[in-house]
């Protein structure tokens, strides 16, 4: 009993001299502990409140309150402190039948007043009981929420994953490869056939070929699948496999991951497409600048043209000089009006890029 | 024998400038005139007497028929070994000098305006003084 640290003890019961006797058995065991007796469901209550016992001791029937209604009382609060502690019967004779349907609503153990020396015994069973049903409790706890996280993580990643178990033949996907499928858990029943019937048919063929020689001799695989998802869109996986298998090469189980990785393909896609559409254009600028080389010129050689004319000596006589000068303005304004519309055109093109 | 000249532009005002710098070199007095490529094949059909050489100075940039239109259509011509061009434009296009050197009958790439200077190489041409 060296190992059972300070105990703190609620002892329900209206008989001092059981109390007594209850309390000599524990100190006679060696067993360290301090108590608090009560008898009604009002002192119960505040006991476990305040008091927080290591373990409940409670005699059958009291004047005001009886073991029945103290358990209930005892589950109460040990639902809302998250809490396993051992609730122990300790009584004069009553029925085996009531004794059994105690133990069956979760009463640790029953102990009648005239064995007191099985007190001790079962009280450090209890405890052991009790500290397994917390650990594991804990355990579940943290597997619950690591399992949650996986599947936060997943959903966020866009990553599937599944496991394929060869012995037991047994598939398992993950509730995120339901969702890149588009399916439900209810409607689809994992299998590689299951998931074979989902990828496009020329990846299809391709990935059967591989598929038999990868059982074969492989370990681990890497490759896109394109896949058709209920809805009928078509989806781009990255695909991870991983074949695990016992001393004499046989698979055991296989792993995959499924990386959906539509959205980063339709943004190379609208990247190529951008591309595009920017040699396009580049290539009509090149026209534009092509034509205009042409248009913008013609006026203005016209002048150079006519000026040089009228520099050169004999070249032109002095009456033709007001219509070569009329020639001139009307090829300036010819020019104005060219440059004032490949300006209008150029503030057009930038509108439509914003 | 000189060549006869001819000129090819739809631009009027190119066409009475470079009228009168052909006779200022005293490359020709009246040279014809077209305004267009269909105009001046029309001419040649009809008034070709299989010995007359010719120099055309051709715009490569017209309504229509196109300047490099009109030097292929030429090339199929019993006449085409007799005439030779200088290709006047006002494009200052580097795609337009490069296809220049793919015509073997193309003297010259003159770029408007057209001064007597640009014309007299032309005058010391074999082109022009035949031979």
């Amino acid at each position: 009993m060296k190992d059972i640290q300070h105990l703190k003890i609620v002892i329900l019961d209206d008989s001092p001299d059981d109390v007594d006797l209850i309390e000599r058995e524990l100190k006679k065991a060696g067993i360290n502990f301090s108590s608090r007796t009560v008898q009604t469901r009002t002192e119960f209550e505040k006991a476990l409140q305040d008091f927080r016992p290591d373990v409940v001791l409670s005699d059958h029937s009291m004047p005001r309150f009886n073991s029945i209604e103290a358990f209930e009382c005892f589950q109460t609060y040990q639902k809302a402190c998250d809490a396993v502690i051992p609730f122990i019967l300790v009584s004069g004779q009553v029925p085996e039948e009531f004794a059994v349907q105690c133990i069956k609503a979760g009463v640790d153990d029953y102990i009648m007043k005239d064995r007191l020396r099985r007190l001790p015994l079962s009280i450090q069973n209890a405890l052991e009981k009790c500290r397994i049903e917390t650990e594991r409790r804990k355990y579940l706890r943290e597997v619950i929420l690591k399992e949650a996280l996986m599947t936060e993580a997943e959903h966020l990643a866009h990553l599937g994953s599944w496991e394929a178990d060869f012995v037991t033949g047994k598939h398992t996907w993950s509730d995120e490869l339901y969702y890149i499928c588009g399916y439900e858990k209810k409607d689809l029943e994992p299998s590689f056939d299951a998931f074979f019937n989902l990828i496009h048919p020329d990846d299809a063929r391709l990935l059967k070929e591989e598929q038999e020689e990868f059982m074969k001799n492989g370990t681990e695989r890497e490759r896109e699948l394109r896949i058709i998802d209920k809805q009928g869109q078509l989806r781009y996986l990255s695909c991870r496999v991983k074949i695990y298998r016992d001393a004499d090469g046989r698979p055991l189980r296989m792993l995959g991951f499924n990386l959906d990785i539509t959205a980063r393909k339709a943004a190379e896609e609208s990247v190529k497409e951008a591309v595009r559409e920017i040699k396009k254009q580049n290539e009509q600028l090149k026209e534009i600048a092509h034509i205009q080389s042409h248009e913008v010129r013609a006026p203005l050689a016209r002048v150079m043209g006519i000026v040089s004319l009228l520099r050169s000596e004999g070249l032109a006589p002095s009456g033709e000089l007001p219509a070569l000068l009329a020639e001139i303005a009307a090829s300036a304004n010819e020019l104005d009006l060219l440059i004032r519309k490949i300006v209008r055109k150029t503030e057009q093109m930038s509108n439509k890029e914003e | 024998m000189e060549p006869r000249v001819i000129i090819v532009d739809d631009d009027p005002i190119a066409v009475f400038l470079l009228v009168r710098l052909l006779k200022h070199q005293n490359m020709s007095d009246r040279p014809l005139t077209f305004p267009g490529g269909h105009e001046v094949l029309e001419y040649l059909d009809k008034n070709d007497d299989a010995s007359t050489r010719y120099l055309v100075f051709l715009d490569i940039n017209m309504p229509g028929m196109k300047g490099w239109e009109l030097l292929d259509i030429i090339d199929e011509k019993h006449y085409s070994a007799r005439i030779y061009f200088c290709i006047v434009s006002s494009s200052v296009d580097q795609v337009d000098h490069d296809r220049i050197q793919t015509y073997s009958h193309v003297i010259a790439f003159l770029e408007k305006p057209v001064d007597g200077k640009m014309l007299e190489g032309i005058k010391a041409s074999k082109a022009f003084k035949g031979g």
